[in-house]
């Protein structure tokens, strides 16, 4: 067996989980290709969408690259546990699916996280012309 | 009907008066047609400005200044010069304080002589250039263009080159032109030995003061002795090589007619009185009657003068000193077209610009003014063109070598380098590259203001939307600067502040640059640019802070200030607009103390119906570059309304002129009768037969020894004329001749000469010599300049036998 087989198998047989042990390790198993999966798909939204930085900035362009990135990793991984729901015989009961959705919750929150950061930082920019304009109409 | 080239010489304020009342008659009668054959001659030694105005077609006379400010100075020069010829001037002469020759008749003859090179160069030009004119094929097209627009064709023979004539006219009142008189006569003598002299002088009333009795005496007994003595004048000049320049034309009068001229008429009843203004009512008479003779009334005159020593025998200085009288009947075309002029400065020009609710453009479309929407165009403006100002400042400093630097860490201690970089006005900073960039921020935005400014002056005629224009880049002005302000950026006065934040944004900078998401993504170097950047731009605003103040300062002091300044002008140019324009019909209404009668054009179109007229629908008027025309009007503001209302009419002017004269010629013996101006008509020709001279015996005016006419455009209309006005009874109403001018067709005249004078027949002239013997007793130096001319004896003798 190969050695890389277990994290393979995570993707689309995973096992029941009983312990927490058990959840550590195939929760160990995801994280890898799950960094790997974001870091890729980062890179690639970035490259995709140049006009980012033109409207926000190259640090903003950074974030929304990842807040990108942490979303579609979340939604592969809900993907992958409806595709293993449809074809049933992969499906090892509900527990198995808890790494899952773990890392889809993680991505989701990361997404948000960085997403909210953004539109804070857009809102607050927008504070002083607002206050300017008031203060032209005072 | 010939015209003979002349040259009318105002001598003196009153003559200065007398000219610019030619020219604008001549304005009224030739148009824009020049003839360039009439010239106009100021010889003035007190230019103070005065209220003589300039007529539409422009400043067609010529002036001499002869004013002398400094009399030691111009005594000492004169006589080194003319040595003992310079002996007759008093060398303690004191002329007071002020321009002019102080009344003093030795003063006026003193400017004459120091000023003789400028005069008679200006006189010798004058003279030849109207002598050539006469010649050339201009003149004659320009007198067949006006015959021809009076629909008639120009006779063979109308210009007479054999004879040019010259007009001294002035006031023997004052100093300069008594002082002068007889110089200037044989000063053109010189000249042109076969030119007639003719002078026109004013003299003073009985009553006037004395000094003003004493220099007409004086003036009066020089012009008779010169006559009598036509041998005596030896007068030096000095010429325009310094030398002595004697008079060399042989013996001869001073002038070959000499028109004295008063307010009293011969019963000694003051008729025309005589004022220093442009409407004095003897000025304009002598204005009309030189006008008239530059027209052809001379070559009429000159017909019937030649065979006056058959009529008038005795001293030749019966036939030499001369009256003349003249009223006029005219429709005023050219005072209706003032006065609707100055309704359509007052009303359209003036009106549009000061009108708070709407303007008009110059295709004559009017919009309702809309504050906002005008302060719009302001903020549009600086939002449109702000951007390319801001792209030259910090956009335009490059930042590449410095982000190649900080990413290749090129450096120990990138950030003390970047700190020094942005917050170091040393050389080669990035700060110092960006303040370069400033001073030259303001002449742009201060262009690019003004550039729409006077596009919103072209566009919309009007001050309020100037000034909401200028409110609206103001207004969005200050919003830039307070957003700067919220976001942090200090004055540029404060650079503490700005090194501070300066170092905390480079710090930030370095920071994220490191940070393990941006390294992951490749995104180090637009980290370190975009950083970078926004320093610069921060950089840019906290340099540009002053310069935002000082161009908001430009806008509020002188800009702004610059259209309420032109607005109050503008008011007040509307008031004096108005209040001309009321002065004017109500002259044309009620004023009969001057010498000509104006009719309307019909008893249902009064004067201020066709003012009214007139003035309604010129909104071409506002096409005028206001502007501009405010721009070159420079001055004090006290005149320069005054002149730029000048400038304004005498744009509009001409076209409303042009207007009337397209309307058709108006009958004035017709208009006469419909009128009902009949019985006016007659009392100005019982004023014109009432000469304008006190004198006892009285003139001889018999139509058959000297002019006494009736004239008008043509022989029909004059004699019409005639038969109209005589069908009123007029007691002891002498014969009178009717004559044509067709070149003077805007006035129907009555003229009356009275020849078989002398000084000594005036009326109060025992007053005259008795008030100016005593001043002889006191300074005869003072008063009789030339009295070292004349034989001592023969003096004597003249004097016992006045």
């Amino acid at each position: 067996m190969n050695h890389l087989t277990p994290m393979a198998q995570q993707w689309y047989e995973p096992h029941a989980i009983v312990t927490f042990q058990d959840f550590l390790i195939a929760v160990a198993w995801l994280i890898l290709p799950w960094v790997l999966l974001l870091w890729i798909l980062a890179v690639v939204l970035h490259i995709m969408f140049p006009n980012n930085r033109a409207h926000y900035g190259a640090q903003a362009a950074v974030r929304l690259s990842y807040a990108w990135a942490a979303f579609w990793t979340g939604t592969i991984l809900v993907i992958d546990v409806i595709v293993m729901l449809i074809f049933n015989d992969h499906f090892a009961g509900w527990t198995a699916i808890i790494p899952h959705t773990t890392m889809a919750f993680i991505a989701i929150i990361m997404s948000f996280i960085f997403w909210y950061n953004l539109r804070e930082e857009l809102r607050s920019s927008q504070v002083p012309l607002r206050k300017a304009q008031q203060g032209a109409r005072a | 009907m010939t015209i003979h080239p002349s040259l009318v010489v105002g001598v003196g304020t009153s003559g200065a008066l007398v000219t610019s009342n030619i020219e604008r008659i001549l304005y009224e009668v030739l148009g824009d047609t020049p003839l360039d054959l009439l010239k106009l001659l100021v010889i003035e030694t007190d230019n103070t400005p005065r209220e003589t105005e300039v007529a539409p077609g422009g400043r067609i006379s010529q002036m001499v200044d002869a004013f002398e400010p400094d009399i030691g100075k111009a005594i000492q020069d004169l006589n080194a010069f003319l040595k003992s010829d310079f002996d007759w001037c008093p060398k303690d002469l004191i002329l007071g304080a002020g321009r002019g020759a102080g009344n003093v008749r030795a003063g006026g003859r003193l400017m004459f002589h120091s000023r003789f090179p400028d005069i008679y160069k200006a006189l010798q030009r004058s003279m030849h250039e109207s002598a050539e004119q006469v010649t050339q094929n201009t003149t004659t097209h320009s007198i067949q263009k006006l015959f021809k627009s009076r629909g008639l064709e120009m006779p063979v023979g109308t210009l007479d080159p054999s004879r040019s004539v010259v007009y001294t006219v002035g006031t023997l009142a004052g100093g300069t032109c008594s002082g002068m008189c007889i110089d200037m006569g044989y000063a053109i003598r010189q000249i042109d030995p076969q030119a007639e002299r003719i002078g026109i002088f004013f003299v003073p009333d009985p009553n006037a003061p004395d000094t003003f009795r004493q220099n007409a005496w004086a003036a009066l007994s020089d012009l008779e002795y010169f006559i009598d003595h036509q041998d005596a004048y030896r007068g030096v000049w000095k010429s325009e090589q310094r030398t002595p320049m004697p008079y060399s034309r042989g013996a001869a009068k001073p002038y070959d007619r000499v028109y004295l001229i008063s307010s009293l008429n011969q019963s000694a009843q003051t008729r025309l009185q005589y004022q220093s203004s442009m409407q004095s009512p003897l000025i304009v008479m002598v204005a009309n009657m030189i006008a008239a003779d530059l027209l052809g009334l001379y070559s009429l005159r000159a017909g019937k003068l030649v065979n006056l020593n058959q009529h008038v025998t005795g001293p030749e200085k019966h036939r030499t000193f001369l009256n003349f009288s003249l009223r006029g009947i005219s429709y005023p075309k050219y005072e209706i077209s003032e006065a609707s002029s100055c309704k359509v400065v007052a009303d359209t020009i003036c009106g549009n610009w000061l009108s708070k609710t709407q303007y008009t453009t110059k295709a004559g479309m009017s919009s309702n003014i809309l504050e906002d929407n005008e302060r719009s165009k302001g903020r549009d403006v600086w939002n449109e063109k702000f951007n390319v100002v801001w792209a030259g400042a910090g956009p335009s400093v490059d930042l590449e070598e410095t982000v190649k630097q900080v990413r290749e860490q090129s450096h120990d201690d990138p950030g003390k380098v970047l700190k020094h970089l942005f917050s170091s006005n040393a050389q080669n900073t990035i700060y110092s590259k960006v303040a370069q960039t400033m001073p030259s921020r303001l002449d742009e935005i201060k262009s690019f203001v003004e550039a729409g400014l006077r596009e919103c002056a072209d566009h919309t005629l009007n001050f309020r939307c100037m000034e909401l224009y200028l409110e609206g880049v103001l207004g969005e002005l200050e919003l830039t600067k307070r957003y700067w302000e919220a976001i942090g950026i200090p004055a540029r006065t404060n650079a503490t502040a700005w090194t501070g934040l300066a170092n905390s944004a480079v710090d930030h900078l370095l920071t994220n640059q490191k940070s393990l998401l941006v390294i992951l993504l490749g995104a180090k170097e637009p980290v370190i640019h975009d950083g970078l950047a926004e320093l610069r731009t921060r950089l840019s605003m906290h340099l540009m802070m002053s310069v935002l103040e000082e161009a908001a300062d430009w806008i509020k002091v002188d800009r702004l200030d610059w259209v309420h300044r032109m607005s109050r002008m503008m008011q007040e140019v509307q008031s004096i607009a108005s209040e001309r324009c009321g002065q004017i019909v109500r002259r044309l209404r009620e004023d009969r103390s001057g010498p000509v009668l104006k009719i309307s054009r019909s008893r249902s179109e009064s004067f201020d119906v066709e003012v009214e007229r007139l003035a309604q629908g010129q909104k071409s008027a506002m096409e005028l570059p206001f502007l501009d025309i405010y721009k070159q009007a420079t001055g004090n503001d006290s005149n320069r309304a005054g002149r730029i209302f000048l400038r304004l009419k005498n744009e509009v002017q001409p076209g409303l002129l042009d207007q009337l004269v397209k309307k058709g010629y108006v009958n004035i013996a017709e208009q006469l009768r419909d009128q009902n101006q009949i019985e006016q008509a007659t009392i100005y020709l019982r004023h014109a037969l009432d000469m304008s001279l006190a004198s006892h015996p009285t003139l001889q005016k018999s139509h058959t020894a000297v002019p006494s006419y009736v004239v008008a455009k043509d022989d029909f209309t004059s004699q019409n004329l005639m038969d109209t006005i005589t069908q009123v009874h007029i007691p002891g109403l002498q014969d009178m001749e009717t004559k044509s001018l067709p070149m003077f067709d805007h006035m129907a005249i009555f003229y009356q000469e009275g020849a078989d004078f002398e000084p000594s027949y005036l009326d109060s002239a025992d007053a005259y010599r008795k008030t100016y013997e005593e001043r002889m007793k006191a300074r005869p130096d003072y008063l009789d300049p030339l009295g070292y001319m004349k034989k001592p004896a023969e003096t004597k003798a003249s004097n016992a036998a006045s």
